[in-house]
C-alpha cells in the first residue's frame, strides 16, 4: 500500500497545481480576447462622423444619437446583460470622464494607455472582476473624445468550470496510476515473500514474470539464490561426509584401542609389581585411555558444533552415570595411585543427552586424575538439590592459578591459542564439559578446593 | 553350575579378549561372530548376552528387537562405540538392560555384568546384614560385633550406622548423612556428624575400621577391615 500511496500523493502534488495554473492561464486568455475584440469593435464603429459628433457633445454622446434600433441586436443584448454603468463612456485625453456616472479608470489601465496601447482593460469597479471587463479603446490622440470605454461581460466558462475537467483528469490519472501500480506492487510483494521464505530454508523458487526492470531484478535474485543453494548444498554434503568420517574413524579406533588397553593390563599383571616394565605398561595404559578420550571428545565437539541438530533429551539416571564414569576411571586412577570415590543417591533422573553428559562427566573426572599426584584423591559427589541436582568433582591435586580459574572451560577449542596453551588437549575436554552444560541449561563453575586442588560444580535440573 | 554368557562380537581380537575376560571370571562363554548366526540361537539357554551393535549380517539392534519381540527376558548388555548417534539410547528403549562404551577396561565390563546378574537376589535381602565382623539387623536395629552385642548406640549413632549399612560399600556424602540422621532442629552440622561417627567407631571396637572416611565425600561401611588390621 505504501508504494501506491506515495505514487498517489506524488501525482496529486504534481498534477493539481498544474491544472489550476492551466485554468488560470485560460481565464487570462479569454479576457484578453474579449478585450481586443471589443476594442476593435469600438474603433470600427467610431468612424469620422461619429467621432465628430462625440467631440461636439461628449457628455451626451452616444445616447442622443439616433434611434437605438440602429444598434445591432446582439450589442443591445450584451448591453442589457452588462451590469454596472451601462452603455458607452467617453473620456478626454487626460482620462477625464465626460459623464459623472462613468467609472474611474484604474491606474493600470491609464499606464497601459499612456504607454501607447490602443486597447486596455481591467475589472469594472464595484463588480466581481471575473464577470465583467472594462474595455477602454483609444479613438483619438487628443480632444474631449480621446478614449471610449465600455463594460463587457466575460463570455466563456467560470474558473470552477474551467478547473473541473483539469481536476477530473488529475483524479483519473491518479486512479489509473494506482491501479496500474497494483500488479507491480503484487509482483514486488511476491518477490519479497519468496526471498524471505527461501532464507528461512524452504525450497522456494523465485518467481520470474513479465519483461521489465522488475523481471531483471527477479532474474538476478533467482540466479543468486541458485548459486547460494548450490554452495550451501556442497558445504552441507562436505560437512556430513566429514562428520560421518570422524564418527566412523572414532568407531573403528575404539575397538583396537580397547584391545590395546586390555593387552597392557595383561602385560602389567604379568610383570613384577613395581618393576620398570609394570610402570611403563601403566603409563602406556594412561596414554591409550587419553587417546580414546581425545577421539570421543572430537566426536562430541562435532556433535556440539552442529547447532542445527537439537540435543536429544532422554530420561537419564545421573546416579547410574556417575557410578559408570567412576568405574571407568578406576583402573586409570589405580595406575596413578589416586583414590577415586563417588557418592550418589540410588536414582536421580534428569532429561539430558546421554552420550554428551557421559562425555562431560568423563572429562571432569579424567582431568582430575590426570593432574592429580600419587597418593592423592578424587571424589565425585552427586546430590539432589531442590528440583534438580548438584554434582561436584573435587581433587587435592595442585589446582589451578587464580588467573586461569575463570578461564577454564572457555570455548577456545576452535582457536589456535587452545593448542599452544594446552598441548595436552585438556582445554578441549573442559570446553566440551562447559558446552554440554550450556546446551542443557546447566551451570558449570570452577573453584579452589581447600586446602588444595580444584572443585568443579555442575548444577542443573 | 557355571553361568553361560552369549557373546556376539565380530572383531576377532576384541572378541577373543572379551571371551578371555569372561572365562577368567568363571563364566562359560559362547562366542558368535555374526548376527545371522546369533539370530538362530536359543537365547533362553544363557544368563546374559553381551551384544555388539555393529555386526555383519543382522544388525545388533535388530537382534535385540527380535529377542524382545519373542519375549525373551534374558539381560542384554550392549557394547557401543559410536559417540555421535544415540545408539545406546535406542538400544535401551528397545529393551537392552545396560551398556558399556568402547574402549572399556575388563574391570568395568565384569562389574556391569556382575551387577546385572547379582542384582535380583542381593538388594532386597531379608534378615541381618553380615559385613566383615559386623552383623547389623536393619529392621530390628541391632548391632553385633564378632557375634556379641555392641555397646549400646544412641539413636543418632544407630541411624548413621543403619543408613550406611543399607548401601554397603557405597560412600555417602556428609550432607546426605546429616539430612538423613541428624535432627534438623538441633542445628545438625557436618562437624556434629564427624563427632557422632568417631563415637560409633569407638563403640564398634575391632570392627570400627569398617566404618571408613571417604576423602571429599563422607563415610562408607565396608566388609574388609583397613590395612592396619592385617
Amino acid at each position: 500500500m505504501r508504494l501506491r500511496l506515495r505514487l498517489a500523493v506524488l501525482l496529486v502534488v504534481a498534477v493539481v497545481p498544474f491544472a489550476i495554473g492551466l485554468a488560470f492561464l485560460q481565464g487570462l486568455l479569454v479576457r484578453r480576447n474579449v478585450a481586443l475584440a471589443t476594442g476593435e469593435a469600438i474603433a470600427g464603429r467610431l468612424d469620422g462622423f461619429q467621432h465628430d459628433r462625440c467631440e461636439a457633445s461628449p457628455s451626451t454622446w452616444p445616447n442622443l444619437d439616433g434611434p437605438r434600433a440602429r444598434r445591432p441586436a446582439r450589442a443591445r443584448a450584451r448591453a442589457r446583460r452588462a451590469r454596472g454603468p451601462a452603455g458607452i463612456f467617453v473620456y478626454d485625453a487626460s482620462f477625464g470622464p465626460q459623464r459623472p456616472e462613468a467609472p474611474v479608470l484604474s491606474p493600470r489601465i491609464r499606464r497601459a494607455l499612456e504607454a501607447g496601447d490602443d486597447v486596455a482593460w481591467g475589472p469594472v469597479p464595484g463588480t466581481r472582476p471575473r464577470d465583467q471587463l472594462l474595455v477602454v479603446a483609444r479613438v483619438a490622440d487628443e480632444g474631449p473624445c480621446a478614449f471610449v470605454a465600455t463594460a463587457r461581460p466575460v463570455d466563456g466558462p467560470g474558473l470552477a468550470f474551467t478547473l473541473a475537467p483539469a481536476l477530473a483528469v488529475s483524479a483519473f490519472t491518479v486512479l489509473l496510476a494506482v491501479l496500474a501500480a497494483g500488479p507491480l506492487v503484487r509482483r514486488v510483494r511476491r518477490l519479497t515473500d519468496a526471498v524471505r521464505r527461501a532464507r528461512a530454508g524452504e525450497g522456494v523458487t523465485i518467481p520470474v514474470d513479465g519483461e521489465d526492470e522488475l523481471t531483471e531484478l527477479q532474474r538476478a535474485i533467482a540466479a543468486d539464490r541458485t548459486e547460494l543453494a548450490a554452495k550451501v548444498d556442497a558445504l552441507r554434503r562436505r560437512d556430513e561426509a566429514l562428520t560421518s568420517f570422524v564418527s566412523n574413524t572414532t568407531h573403528d579406533v575404539m575397538i583396537p584401542l580397547t584391545v590395546l588397553q586390555n593387552h597392557l593390563i595383561t602385560l602389567q599383571s604379568r610383570s613384577e609389581p613395581k618393576s620398570a616394565e609394570a610402570e611403563l605398561a601403566g603409563q602406556a595404559l594412561g596414554e591409550a585411555h587419553y587417546l580414546g578420550s581425545l577421539l570421543q571428545n572430537l566426536s562430541a565437539a562435532a556433535k556440539l558444533d552442529d547447532v542445527d541438530r537439537p540435543i536429544e533429551h532422554v530420561e537419564v539416571d545421573l546416579a547410574d552415570l556417575v557410578g559408570r564414569v567412576a568405574q571407568r576411571h578406576r583402573t586409570l586412577a589405580k595406575q596413578k595411585r589416586i583414590e577415586l570415590n563417588h557418592a550418589s543417591p540410588e536414582r536421580l533422573m534428569v532429561r539430558a543427552d546421554l552420550t554428551l553428559v557421559e562425555r562431560a562427566l568423563s572429562n571432569l573426572v579424567h582431568n582430575a586424575i590426570r593432574y592429580g599426584e600419587p597418593g592423592g584423591h578424587v571424589a565425585v559427589v552427586l546430590e539432589p538439590e531442590g528440583e534438580g541436582f548438584r554434582l561436584e568433582v573435587l581433587d587435592d591435586g595442585p589446582g589451578v592459578a587464580e588467573a586461569d580459574l575463570a578461564r577454564l572451560g572457555e570455548r577456545r577449542f576452535r582457536s589456535q591459542e587452545a593448542r599452544s596453551r594446552h598441548p595436552s588437549g585438556t582445554g578441549l575436554g573442559l570446553a566440551i564439559a562447559r558446552e554440554v552444560a550450556e546446551r542443557h541449561g546447566w551451570s558449570l563453575a570452577f573453584e579452589h578446593n581447600e586446602p588444595s586442588g580444584l572443585r568443579v560444580v555442575l548444577e542443573g535440573r | 553350575m557355571t553361568t553361560r554368557i552369549l557373546l556376539v562380537e565380530d572383531d576377532d581380537a576384541l572378541g577373543a579378549q572379551v571371551e578371555g575376560i569372561l572365562r577368567g571370571d568363571g563364566f562359560e562363554v559362547m562366542w558368535l561372530r555374526d548376527g545371522d548366526r546369533a539370530s538362530k540361537v536359543d537365547v533362553t539357554d544363557f544368563a546374559l548376552i553381551v551384544l555388539d551393535l555393529m555386526l555383519p549380517g543382522t544388525y545388533g539392534l535388530d537382534l535385540l528387537k527380535r529377542w524382545r519381540a519373542a519375549e525373551h527376558e534374558v539381560p542384554v548388555l550392549i557394547l557401543s562405540a559410536r559417540q555421535d548417534t544415540n545408539d545406546k539410547v535406542r538400544a535401551l528403549k528397545l529393551g537392552a538392560d545396560d551398556y558399556v562404551t568402547k574402549p572399556f577396561f575388563p574391570d568395568e565390563l565384569l562389574a556391569r555384568i556382575n551387577a546385572r546378574l547379582r542384582r535380583p537376589d542381593l538388594r532386597r535381602g531379608e534378615g541381618p546384614l553380615r559385613l566383615g565382623r559386623l552383623e547389623i539387623d536393619v529392621e530390628g536395629r541391632e548391632v553385633r560385633v564378632d557375634g556379641a552385642p555392641a555397646p549400646e548406640l544412641t539413636k543418632v549413632e544407630l541411624d548413621i550406622l543403619v543408613t550406611l549399612a543399607k548401601r554397603p560399600g557405597s560412600a555417602l556424602s556428609r550432607r546426605a548423612l546429616v539430612d538423613a540422621c541428624l535432627d534438623p532442629d538441633k542445628a545438625g552440622s557436618e562437624r556434629t556428624l564427624d563427632v557422632h561417627v568417631s563415637r560409633v567407631r569407638k563403640k564398634l571396637g575391632p570392627a570400627g575400621g569398617q566404618l571408613q572416611t571417604v576423602w571429599g565425600i563422607g563415610y562408607k561401611l565396608v566388609a574388609d577391615a583397613p590395612s592396619e588390621d592385617g
